[in-house]
Order: C-alpha cells, then structure tokens, then sequence
C-alpha cells in the first residue's frame, strides 16, 4: 500500500464500499495519501501497536486520528476502543466512532470509554462528507496544530 | 246540838233523865239516845258517836264497875258519867279514879245538875285529849328526834331512862337494871367506851358534864352513832352532886345525810367543772363575780382570774344585758331572766351566739345568782340552714308543686310554673293529670309517680303524701336525657339483637369452663337446638388445640385470638370454622368468658386452595411468557441493530456509487441516464428514512418512560421553530395559546409536538398563507391539546386509517412521508395514558387532536412515585 508509517488519518471499516467511498471523500479534501485502512479489529491493534504483519512499522508514527466502526468483525468497537484508551501511548489519540445508525447504544458507551466524537453514516453520500469535515477533519487540524 | 248516849235499863229512870234535862236545856240543846243495855250501848256508840255517854252500872248484861271497865276499855276516848241508883261514896272514888267523869246518884239529880255535868264532862274530855295528844307528840317527837332524856341518880348510880333510850340503845326495858357500869359495858361501842368513861367520871368528880359523841352497839349488832349532851347537875344540901338529866340523840342519820350532802356538793362541783353550758356565779347582793366554770373560761377565752372577784357589769363581755348596774338589779329582781339569743364577744374578737339563762336562788342565807351561758353559735347555723333549706323548694331547678284534698293547688315552686307552663295558679285547681296523681296519693296514702311530658322534657312526678295526708307534695324529675337513653339503648339492644339473628356468622358466647351460655340464631342452626350447655369440645371433630389457642383469653393475657376448627355439624357433616374470639371481662377485669363469632369457611378454603393451584400455575406460565417475551425482546433488539446497520450498508453503497457515476462518468450518461441515476439516489435516501421510522417507532414500545412536569407552551413552540427554518416561517400564521402543564416524558412529548406540527406544515404548503394555532385546555381529568391547521385535510372515511403504521392519505406526489409520523404520535400519547383523534375535511384543514391524564400536580413536586 502506501507509506504505513507517515500515516495521519487510520480508518477501521470492513465494509469495503464504505471504505472506498471514506477514501474518495478524503481524497475530495487531499487527504488520502495519509490515509491507512484497516478492516478488523484485531488488525487495527497490529498495525496502531507494530504487531503482526505490522512489526516492521515505526511505533512512533501514531495516527493523527482514527475512523472507528463499531461494528467489526473479530474484536469489535467497544473492545479496540477499551485498549486504545487505556494504553498510554495511544490513549490521546482522538477516536471518531463511526456507526451505521444514529440509535446504536453503543455509542453511549464510546463516549463512556474516551471517544473524542462520533459520525452517523448517512445513505446520503453528501451528508457524509459533510459530517466527515465536522469531525475527523477538525480533529485533524487540532492535532496538526498540536504537533 | 250535843249528841248524848244514856245507857239505861229502867224506862222509868230514862224518862225521868229525859224530863229533867227537857226541862233545863233550851230547846235543841240536846239529842238524847236511849240503850237499855251495855252491847247496845257499844253499838249506838259506834254509830251515833255521842259527846258525852251516861252509864247506869246495873245493866242485864253487866253489873257494877266491872260495866265502865268494859265501855272505858272499848271507848277510851268518850267521856262517861256515872248515872247510878246506888249512894256508894266507895264505888263512885273507884269510878273517878278509873277515868269516870262524875258520878250521879238518880234520887238527887236535876236537869241543871245532869246539863251541867253533861257539859263538864265534855269539856274535860277535851283538855284531856290535848294534854294526852302533847304527851303522844313528845313521845312521837322523842322518837322522830331519835332522842332520849336520862336522869343519873349519881349516888346510887342508877339511871332511869325514857322509852326513846331504849330504842336508842336497842335495849328491852324489861331487862334494863338501871346500872350504868352495866350499860357503859354492854352498849358502849368498845373503842369509844374509855371516853364516856372519863366523861362519866369528870362529871362524878368535878361535876363538869361533857358533851360527848360515841357509838352504841345493838345485841343485834347494829352500830349507832349518839350525841349525849347534860342538862342541870343538881347537888345535895351538902353541896355533892346527887342527880344528872341531859338527853341522848341517835345522829346516825343525820351523820349520813351529812356525808351524802358532802358527796352531793361534790357531785354538783363536778357537773360545774365539767358542764358543757357555761356558769357563772355572782353574788346577787353585791354583783361580785364568784366563780365561773372552765367551760365558759375556754369558750370566752379569759383565764379563771380574769373574770372572778369582778363586778359582772365590768365583764366586757355581758355589756349588753349588765352594762351597769341597773341592769344588774334588774337580774336581781327578776329571779329568772331567759335570752334566747346574745351575742357575745371572746377574749380573740370571734362574735358568738349564746343562751343566757339567770336564775336566783339562796344558799345558805345567802343568794347568788347563777347565769347559765349556752353556745349556740352552732345551732343558730343549723337554724339558718334549715331557713335555706326552707327556700330550697324556691331555688329547686326541678319542679315542686303542692296540692291540697280539694285538688287546689298550694304551692308551685317558678321551676314548676316554667316547665309545666298554661295556666297555673295558687288556690285554682292544679293541672289535670298531677291533680289526679295527687288525688290518688291521698287516697292510697303513698307515694305515686306518674311520667308526663313537659314541652320537649319528660318529667317524673313523684307525689308524696304528707301531714296528716291533708296535701301532696310533689316532686318533678327531669328524665328527658334517661329516656333517650333508654330509648337509644332499647333500640340499640333490638339492633343488636336483630344483628346477631340476622349476621350469616355464628356467634356463641361461653363461660370460663367453655360451656356455651347463648348462641344466635345460626349458632343453632349450625350446632343444634341442644347446643346452649354443652362443652365447646363435644363439637370438635378429630385432635384439636383450640382450647390452647384460647387460653390467653382466659388467663387475662390477650382480649382476643382468632382460630381455624374443624367441627361437628348437626347434621354429623365436619366443617371448618373460621373463629374470632374475644374474652368478655366484668367490671373488676375478671374474665367472665368468651364471645365467639365463626364462620364455615369449608367451601371457601376448598376455593382457596383453588385459587393458590391456579395461581402458582399461572405464575409458570407468565415467568414462561415473560421469558420468551425477553427472549423475543432481544431477538428484536439484535434485528433492530442489524437493520440499522447492515440494511443501511447497501443502500449507502447505492447512493455513493450512483454519486460516483454521475460524477465520474457525467459524459458517458444523457439526460435520462442522468435523470434515473437521480431517481436511484431518492430512493435510496427515502428507504434510509423508512428504516429510520420504522426503527424508531419500535423502539417507542420499548423504551421506558422517563416523566417530568413539561411547559407544553414551551416545549411546542420550539418544535414549531425547529420543524420550520427561518425562512419558511414567514408565510405561516402561527398562534400558540395558553397549555396545561403535563408530565411526560420529554423527548417524546417533543416528538409529538414535532410530528404534528411538520404534518401541519407540510399539508398547509400549498395555500397562499398557512394558518396553524395550538390550543389546549383542561377538560375533566385530562388536558386536550389541539394543533388546527387551514391545510388539505382529508376525507374523515379514512380516518380509521390515519393513525397506522406507513398509512397514508395522500399521494407522494402531492405531500412526501413515509407513514409513521402519526402512528409515533398515536404510540407516544397511548403510552402516556392519553387519546388522540383527528377532525378534517378534505381541504378545508384538519384538527389534530391529543390528551393526557390530568395527574395530580404537586406544588413544585416533579417527580413520579
């Protein structure tokens, strides 16, 4: 794929349609070249931790923020959230949930767990997008300016 | 006329004795009686009881002097003269000296001679009686005296005594010797014979008599007390004493009346010591004060000396009646003087009341006057009270009346005249009905009553028969408030008594043995006629520990205890009772038994045991529904959340797919392939928005609801402003009045306000100006809230349909939905408790109605129980 290591946006999505319409949304902003995708959760623990088939990775190129699914396969959400917020080393990492309805009671307890924000994925393209620039953008450019 | 007796044979000699003193007396002088013999002679004696009696001595039934003997010895006290044939100068000497008054020779008397000795002899008698009658009254007075008189003849040393001496010293004259030594050892008390030995002896030596005191000593034992006392000492011419008289007197009486006048004296001391009347003895010459009695010294309080050795008229306290002295001659002149009622003053300024009484009497040449002082302070009390009491009938709150034989009335007391009111006066016939209750006490002469009412009170009468039954008095009880008393207390008895025989519960009531002593009608019924007398035990059916149960009851511990029981039916059938207890306690908190009441709860406990069966079934079966019902719930649940997320996946993939083709690949699409791509987008977005209702108007079932006290005026108006931007609101009339407060659950009480509000605006979209008003009320027990709009309305045929899932009553083309909006609104008000219905009509608007139970809003309360 790209340069896993200067990566600046991670989306976690199994749903490859979601995925390729997440990256051309990006892209509309130019920000795909930061963008790594990941589509389980165990995977993403891999690749944010440099385990796995992401051994190779430089641990200390943490994404600058990170698109969450709730609902994946293997270790969901809830759970990837939990280890995430209570490592050190990636508990500042700003987390965006994204979920599929805006009635998911999991949502409640992202934002128990440390979730930064969250985005409900519209069918209406255009509305995603939109809530996409609400949210993980910002975050972004906090981190930038942080940095 | 002097009545004479001639005791005379001879007729010649009578007639003679006749003649001669016819001739010399004057006419009348005398009255002559002739008996010609002695006996007959006694006999006229006796009858006619002659003055003066003239005997012959020869007689046929006696001869000589022996005939005087005989009539002097019957008659000692007539006077009798010899009337004699005989010349005897010796026989007549013998008649004088035997107590003869004369003696007459017949040949030589004359009617002068005869008159005159007549006379003589009369008078003689007279003077003879007299000394004789002195001689006897010495002697009586001797004896009566109880004194003697003695003569010592010193020289012989003899005494000669009078008859009283030997009474005196109870000595028999016969066998009296006349020698003193004698006497002196014989009747001389010993101890005092020593003392009349030395008088005796001084007055034998020196001739100095000495009166002396002694006691004699009777044979019989008798021991008297004498006084002696000498007279004269007569001497001889020689100069020795020769006699000695004085007397003797017995004063043993007068020894004893003297101790008994000691003793009375003392006594009377005592009684003025002691008497409960105050004396006061004053002596009556000068008004000195003399003594006064400690009663009147403590009722006054003065000392003794305070009031002795004064003049009464000094005495402060008696100013009133001896305020000087001439009141003080007053009391002395009259002997009695009586005050019935003084008041005096003590010693400590208390005023009381007293009896005076003053009498005046002599004692001992000297005259006192005594004063008898009575404190009847108490008794004027008495008196006085008695005097209230004599008005009592007056002040009586009761009626008196008093009504006389004639049925007249005597007396009415005001209390009679206020409570038996109509006409009523003295003197005039008294009301009927106690007239004749009067009459009757009169006539039965006892007591009646008689109730009568009175106004509104009820009276007894109690008529009395009093005096001598001459008037009734009666007497007016007021028995209003005992009579509703009984009144209530009889109706309450048969209430009770109808209860007990109408109550479906066997009551029963038993001793402390438990024997039942009463039972109720359906005690009989269950247990039988026979029941009352038999021991609670001879119904119980099988092993039993009622009578433990009960015994509590009895032993004080607990006032009642309730119990099940098999038990014995008359018909022989077991049931079980249901009994409830109680101990019945007399006035003391002694148990004096039980009452039972009881019920036959056989069938009942049958359907008891039912029910328990059915119920625990019926438990089974709802933990069963409920747990399918969970299971079902999280089926749902797991459905809802696949539906959300997997049934939106694919159609997002749509929409941003047919995005991309239209932005990507733009010049290879015309017109219509452009126009279907837009199609596939909106539909795409609308199944987004079916699967957003649908979810959400499940989850309204589940969800729980969350109640607050809502401002509905409030929460409306926001969901007005957020179901309509800015620029949409200008072509909309909207009004919102005045909304009862709610409670309910916000969020979806917003949802409500929301979807009815859009619907509003989106069926008012085609007029020129939309009008939309909200409006509420509260009405009964709910609040109405109303959202009116001039919108499309719709056909009221369709309004069954209107409030169902994905119904809808207009095509997509003329207003866009999904058909959930009214089934949330009619979900949401349900689960409040409230209605919601719809008036419309087809283009001329619509009314959108809901309601909600009014609940009980608590002054600043907000939160549900």
């Amino acid at each position: 794929m790209h340069d896993c290591d200067a990566v600046e946006i991670l989306v976690i999505e199994d749903n490859p349609e979601d995925v390729e319409l997440i990256i051309r949304a990006l892209k509309k902003r130019h920000l795909a070249n930061e963008v790594s995708v990941v589509e389980d959760g165990v995977q993403a623990l891999d690749f944010i931790f440099c385990r796995g088939e992401y051994s190779g990775r430089n641990a200390a190129h943490r994404p600058k923020v990170i698109f969450l699914d709730l609902k994946l396969p293997k270790l969901n959400g809830i759970e990837v959230l939990k280890i995430l917020k209570s490592d050190e080393h990636t508990k500042r990492i700003p987390v965006v949930v994204v979920s599929s309805s805006r009635e998911d009671p999991d949502i409640k307890a992202a934002y128990e767990l440390g979730a930064n924000s969250y985005v409900v994925k519209p069918v209406d393209f255009e509305s995603f997008l939109e809530a996409m620039d609400h949210t993980g953008y910002f975050w972004l450019l906090v981190n930038q300016v942080a940095k | 006329m002097v009545n004479v007796l001639l005791i005379e044979d001879n007729p010649a000699d009578a007639r003679l004795f006749r003649e001669h003193l016819r001739d010399a007396a004057a006419p009348g002088q005398f009255e002559i009686r002739v008996a010609p013999t002695l006996t007959e002679g006694l006999a006229q004696i006796k009858e006619t009881n002659p003055k003066v009696v003239f005997l012959d001595l020869g007689l046929p039934d006696s001869q000589g002097l022996e005939t005087y003997q005989v009539l002097r010895r019957a008659q000692p006290n007539v006077p009798v003269i010899i009337f004699s044939g005989t010349r005897d100068e010796e026989l007549a000497v013998q008649a004088v000296q035997a107590g003869a008054q004369d003696y007459l020779f017949k040949g030589e008397t004359t009617g002068t001679l005869i008159m005159r000795a007549a006379r003589y002899a009369v008078e003689r008698a007279k003077s003879e009686r007299v000394v004789l009658e002195s001689e006897a009254a010495l002697r009586k007075a001797q004896a009566v005296a109880h004194v003697g008189s003695w003569v010592w003849r010193i020289r012989e040393n003899r005494l000669e005594w009078s008859d009283e001496m030997f009474r005196i010293f109870g000595v028999d004259k016969a066998g009296f010797s006349g020698n003193l030594n004698d006497i002196v050892a014989g009747a001389i008390h010993p101890d005092d014979r020593a003392a009349v030995e030395a008088s005796n002896l001084s007055v034998a030596r020196d001739g100095e008599p000495v009166p002396l005191e002694y006691r004699v000593v009777w044979p019989d034992g008798t021991v008297r007390t004498v006084w002696a006392e000498a007279g004269e000492l007569v001497r001889d011419s020689a100069g020795r004493p020769e006699t000695l008289s004085g007397i003797v007197q017995d004063i043993t009486e007068r020894k004893r009346t003297a101790d008994a006048l000691m003793f009375s004296e003392l006594r009377y001391r005592r009684l003025f010591e002691s008497a409960k009347d105050g004396i006061l003895i004053l002596d009556a010459e000068t008004g000195l004060i003399e003594d006064v009695n400690p009663y009147l010294t403590g009722l006054l309080g003065f000392s003794h000396g305070q009031i002795t050795d004064k003049y009464v008229w000094e005495l402060g306290f008696l100013r009133d009646i001896i305020a000087n002295r001439e009141n003080f001659l007053k009391l002395r002149r009259e002997d009695y003087i009586r005050y019935d009622d003084l008041p005096l003053e003590t010693a400590d300024g208390r005023k009381i009341e007293v009896e005076f009484v003053s009498n005046v009497y002599t004692e001992d040449n000297h005259r006192v006057i005594q004063c008898n002082i009575r404190d009847i302070t108490g008794r004027k009390r008495a008196e006085k009270e008695i005097g209230s009491l004599a008005r009592f009938p007056a002040e009586n709150p009761s009626p008196v009346l008093r009504i006389d034989r004639d049925g007249l009335l005597a007396y009415a007391n005001p209390a009679a005249h206020r409570f038996i009111g109509g006409k009523m006066e003295i003197g005039k016939k008294a009301p009927e009905l106690l007239g004749k209750i009067a009459a009757e006490a009169l006539e039965d002469k006892r007591e009646k009553r008689i109730e009568t009412e009175c106004g509104e009170r009820i009276f007894l009468f109690i008529a009395t028969p009093l005096g001598d039954a001459e008037y009734v008095n009666l007497y007016g009880l007021d028995i209003t408030e005992r009579k509703k008393a009984e009144t209530a207390l009889r109706a309450l008895a048969v209430r009770f008594e109808t209860l007990l025989a109408a109550v479906p519960e066997i009551v029963m009531e038993v001793d402390t043995r438990k024997v039942y002593t009463w039972a109720n009608q359906a005690g009989l019924d269950f247990f039988g006629e026979d029941v009352v007398g038999r021991e609670a035990s001879f119904y119980f059916e099988g092993e039993q520990d009622t009578y433990a149960a009960v015994q509590a009851l009895f032993d004080g511990a607990r006032d009642d205890a309730s119990l099940e029981s098999i038990q014995r039916r008359r018909d022989g059938e077991s049931r079980l009772l249901a009994w409830h207890c109680r101990a019945l306690r007399d006035e003391s908190g002694r148990t004096t038994g039980a009452l039972s009441s009881a019920r036959d709860i056989t069938h009942e406990k049958q359907m008891q045991l039912e029910i328990l069966k059915l119920n625990a079934e019926l438990e089974q079966r709802v933990e069963e529904r409920t747990a399918q019902l969970q299971a079902a719930n999280r089926e749902l649940e797991a459905f809802s959340y696949s539906v959300s997320h997997d049934l939106r996946a694919p159609l997002r993939a749509i929409d941003g797919f047919t995005g991309i083709l239209l932005e990507d690949h733009e010049n290879a699409l015309d017109e219509e392939g452009k126009r279907v791509c837009g199609v596939i987008r909106d539909n795409a977005c609308r199944m987004g928005h079916l699967i957003d209702d649908l979810l959400g108007f499940s989850r309204l079932g589940r969800t729980s609801l969350s109640k607050t006290r809502i401002d509905m005026k409030k929460t409306a108006a926001q969901a007005f402003e957020e179901a309509v931007p800015p620029e949409g609101r200008a072509r909309i009339d909207f009004s919102i009045g005045d909304l009862p407060p709610a409670r309910c659950d916000l969020q979806m009480i917003r949802q409500v306000w929301a979807n009815l509000l859009s619907n509003a605006v989106k069926f008012t979209s085609r007029r020129p100006r939309a009008a939309i008003a909200v409006t509420g009320e509260a009405s009964g027990n709910e609040a109405v809230y109303r959202v009116r709009d001039n919108g499309a309305g719709f056909d009221m045929e369709y309004v069954d349909k209107l409030f169902g899932v994905f119904q809808r009553l207009h095509g997509r083309k003329e207003f866009d939905g999904t058909g959930v909006g009214l089934a949330i609104v009619k979900r949401i008000v349900e689960r409040h408790g409230g209605r919601v219905w719809a008036e419309a009509e087809t283009d001329k608007g619509a009314v959108f109605s809901f309601s909600l139970p009014l609940e009980t809003v608590h002054e600043g309360g907000t939160t549900d129980a």
